[in-house]
């Protein structure tokens, strides 16, 4: 048997040592921390290789959730700094509403440097810094690549550039109403590719559910439904619109024809047509798998990423959608074109790096196709090449069983631009990037939104506007209740009113008061 | 100050032992009270503390704001509705529950019950959601399937404002039950068994034992949860009714919490959301001293 020092602890002894460690923890965390590498710091983002760091929100759900696969996310790293002599460091951002959380944080707390992010440029304004000059000096590639109408929506009164287009003037996006092909094939339907009527639709929706009696018509919310069709019955559509009358900027509820909308939509309810759950928390993709789904009014990436997705997979034999460019009713054009103006890329005021980010994304812009398609997708030739020289289809490699994936942190050309340029060659993103490119600047299949180039002050209206949600809510709200029938339409008036009493003339004042100084009225 | 150190010295061990708790409580409790300023500032949310700091104070204006707010009266029935029909429901459940264990002798039985009864308060509010729409959904819902087997009509249940609040009842007893149960299975555990025993010989039924033993001797903790309860009552699951709530029940579902979320936190307005958290603060903490002094009144220890 050996023998040795034998200690033993009682109790209390044990309990002693166990408060002791205890309270030196919380000392010590207490105490100073290693300095983490602070924003707006002396080093100006320079590592200690004389590189300069750059850090960016990706602008794109990524490829994979968790990020990419860090051999190979160096790779594309190292690729960019030898070209650019500049650094990118991309975040991976949790999911959902809590990688939005995660960014304000990082915004308002400053301990970590972050160089370029996403949102309403509007709303960021506070936090934010103008880049005109930088794009004059450095993005010329940027400026070049966007239409006049869209750069309007990234400036102040001014004339201040606050942020690069990340969505723009869609032409394409959600005015499109979708309907079952293989029904309107099988039943022998009336269907033309450029122009449909509020009546044929009607007709189509009849049939479809007269073959199938679970058929519906569903959309994605009401924003959805009234950017498909209000048209159709009123003069501006789904817009705010200048009351001659008054000379004052007024929500589209106000507009005449809306009332005569929700008569028609309440209609359509009763019918039976949509889908039950339609205005709260419906399962798109499991409805689309249902195959019942025989008309969609809403965005285009549900059919062309989602829809695609299942299509493929061939969960109902012959399933498939198409549209119409364009859905017509008593009031002309159905849809509204969206005018997501002020959502962009923008540079935290603090960013000590300013210049060297327009100049990363500048690169990302260069009219050789290249590195844009780098920054997206990774290294030419081993995760992806083009198809043929015209560039413009992109044959990828990295979805390759057991490949290194890069999940695109680095990327920051997700908006307009970029994307008209090339399409995968696969089938399923290949049809999305093939409708971007056709429809992304046709603007002739939607009404144009009558304010969409004055560049509002989002925040100014919020102080203004201290009822914003209450009317929001009552919009809704009461718009909903209205097509499904638990309020009746004969209330309208009253509804107006209450709009009125939560605050609506405050809106009126804040929207006219802004639109007014921009137009010179 | 030797009073003072004559009693740390004799008690030092214990004042050791408490010094971590102190020091949560100090960074994690008081010093983010500091935040409270935010409520009688406009901080925009990229300001610096400093900034925050020195900005001006713009007195009550948030408050009233939310007191002017259109629904402000909705929101306040909303809350205090769901609230007080879940301690309705959800309180007693437990009690009822541990109850039931409690007279239940097959231990292998007991055992499975009360783990099976544990299990919902483990799933996260995102996973309850999801089970939530799945049992009551209109398309292939378990709900509606026996809705349609037996010739009705599928309903959306989760979208009429007439069933809204009994799913958000439903729900939270169903998730609570059986971990809220634990505590009274600890208390009943104490009880002296001999009084059983006592009043087994004098030919007390079981309901009469649990009327007359268990019920009685388990009071004090029944009385404290009350009082913590109602200091909750502004808490009425704003996670549960942000995952299942859409325009369409608004008018029975929408609570404080949820709106402060759409009107303040998603539009940037931290002040605004402060405003109201304090608001709601300061309104569960009158509850909690009114609900304390009458649990006093009533003879029994309350919390202090």
């Amino acid at each position: 048997m050996k023998h040795g020092l034998k200690y033993t602890v009682d109790r209390r002894q044990f309990l002693r040592l166990s408060a002791l460690a205890a309270s030196g923890s919380i000392i010590l965390a207490c105490g100073p921390q290693p300095e983490a590498p602070a924003a707006g710091g002396d080093d100006m983002g320079m590592a200690e290789d004389g590189v300069v760091d750059v850090y960016v929100w990706p602008s794109i759900a990524l490829v994979r959730p968790e990020g990419s696969d860090p051999e190979k996310y160096k790779e594309v790293q190292d690729y960019i700094t030898e070209q650019l002599g500049i650094r990118p460091n991309g975040f991976v951002p949790p999911p959902g509403a809590a990688g939005r959380e995660r960014l304000n944080l990082m915004l308002s707390s400053q301990t970590e440097q972050l160089d370029m992010f996403t949102g309403d440029w509007t709303q960021y304004k506070a936090a934010i810094m103008p880049i005109t000059d930088l794009l004059e000096e450095h993005g010329q590639n940027i400026l070049t690549a966007f239409p006049e109408a869209t750069w309007s929506g990234m400036k102040d009164a001014n004339g201040d550039i606050w942020g690069i287009p990340r969505l723009g003037l869609m032409g394409h996006t959600w005015n499109f109403t979708w309907f079952r092909e293989d029904w309107i094939n099988d039943l022998g339907l009336p269907f033309d590719s450029e122009q449909m009527t509020i009546d044929q639709l009607e007709g189509n929706m009849a049939a479809f559910q007269e073959a199938n009696p679970d058929a519906v018509l569903v959309t994605n919310n009401l924003g959805s439904l009234e950017g498909c069709l209000l048209g159709a019955w009123s003069e501006y559509g789904r817009s705010r619109w200048y009351d001659e009358s008054d000379g004052q900027i007024k929500p589209y509820q106000l507009q005449p024809g809306y009332e005569a909308f929700l008569t028609k939509m309440n209609e359509w309810w009763n019918n039976g047509w949509f889908h039950k759950e339609v205005f709260a928390n419906m399962d798109f993709e499991e409805v689309l798998r249902s195959g019942n789904m025989g008309i969609h009014c809403g965005w285009y990436s549900r059919m062309t990423i989602l829809g695609q997705r299942i299509f493929l997979e061939d969960v109902i034999p012959g399933m498939d959608f198409i549209f119409p460019l364009k859905m017509v009713g008593p009031m002309g054009l159905a849809g509204t074109n969206n005018a997501n103006m002020t959502q962009a890329y923008m540079i935290p005021a603090n960013s000590p790096v300013a210049k060297e980010v327009i100049q990363f994304v500048n690169w990302q812009y260069d009219p050789v196709r290249d590195n844009a398609v780098t920054a997206h997708y990774g290294i030419q030739g081993t995760d992806w090449d083009w198809v043929d020289e015209t560039k413009e289809q992109v044959r990828r490699f990295d979805a390759e069983a057991g490949a290194a994936i890069y999940a695109g942190e680095l990327y920051q050309g997700a908006g307009l631009a970029i994307e008209t340029w090339s399409a995968p060659e696969d089938p399923l993103w290949g049809r999305h990037y093939d409708h971007i490119k056709k429809y992304v600047f046709d603007y002739s299949n939607g009404k144009m939104p009558v304010d969409f180039d004055v560049p509002y002050d989002g925040a100014a209206i919020a102080e203004q506007v201290p009822s914003m949600e209450d009317i929001n809510r009552l919009n809704s709200e009461e718009a909903i209740k209205f097509i499904t029938g638990v309020r009746p339409l004969s209330e309208f008036g009253d509804f107006v009113d209450s709009l009125y009493r939560a605050g609506l003339q405050d809106w009126i004042d804040a929207y006219t008061s802004q639109y007014v100084a921009a137009k010179g009225l | 100050m030797t009073e003072v150190l004559r009693i740390l010295r004799k008690h030092g061990f214990y004042y050791l032992l408490f010094l971590p708790v102190a020091g949560y409580l100090i960074i994690f409790k008081y010093v983010p009270m500091i935040g409270i300023m935010i409520a009688f500032k406009d901080v925009t949310p990229f300001m610096s503390m400093g900034e925050i700091v020195t900005s001006s104070f713009i007195g009550f204006k948030h408050f009233v704001n939310f007191f002017n707010s259109f629904f402000f009266w909705d929101l306040m029935e909303n809350t205090l509705m769901i609230s007080i029909y879940k301690t309705l429901w959800s309180f007693p459940a437990p009690i009822l529950l541990a109850l039931l264990i409690n007279e239940v002798h097959n231990t292998y039985f007991k055992r499975i019950s009360q783990t099976i009864s544990y299990l919902p308060h483990f799933f996260s509010m995102v996973i309850v959601a999801g089970l939530v729409y799945v049992v009551f959904g209109v398309q292939g819902g378990l709900v509606n399937h026996l809705v349609v087997l037996t010739g009705g009509e599928p309903q959306h249940y989760l979208g009429d404002p007439r069933w809204f609040r009994t799913i958000l009842v439903g729900t939270t007893v169903w998730q609570t039950v059986g971990w809220g149960s634990i505590l009274y299975l600890a208390a009943m555990a104490g009880l002296n068994p001999e009084t059983y025993e006592a009043a087994n010989i004098d030919g007390a039924s079981k309901i009469q034992q649990v009327r007359h033993i268990t019920l009685p001797g388990i009071s004090h903790v029944i009385v404290i949860l009350f009082i913590f309860r109602i200091g909750d009552l502004l808490d009425a699951g704003f996670e549960q009714i942000l995952l299942l709530y859409s325009p369409s029940v608004y008018e029975v579902a929408d609570i404080i919490d949820t709106y402060v979320y759409r009107a303040g936190l998603l539009n940037l307005k931290y002040s605004f959301a402060s405003a109201v958290g304090l608001y709601k603060s300061i309104l569960a903490l009158l509850l909690l001293l009114a609900a304390n002094k009458f649990a006093n009144f009533l003879g029994h220890q309350g919390i202090w």
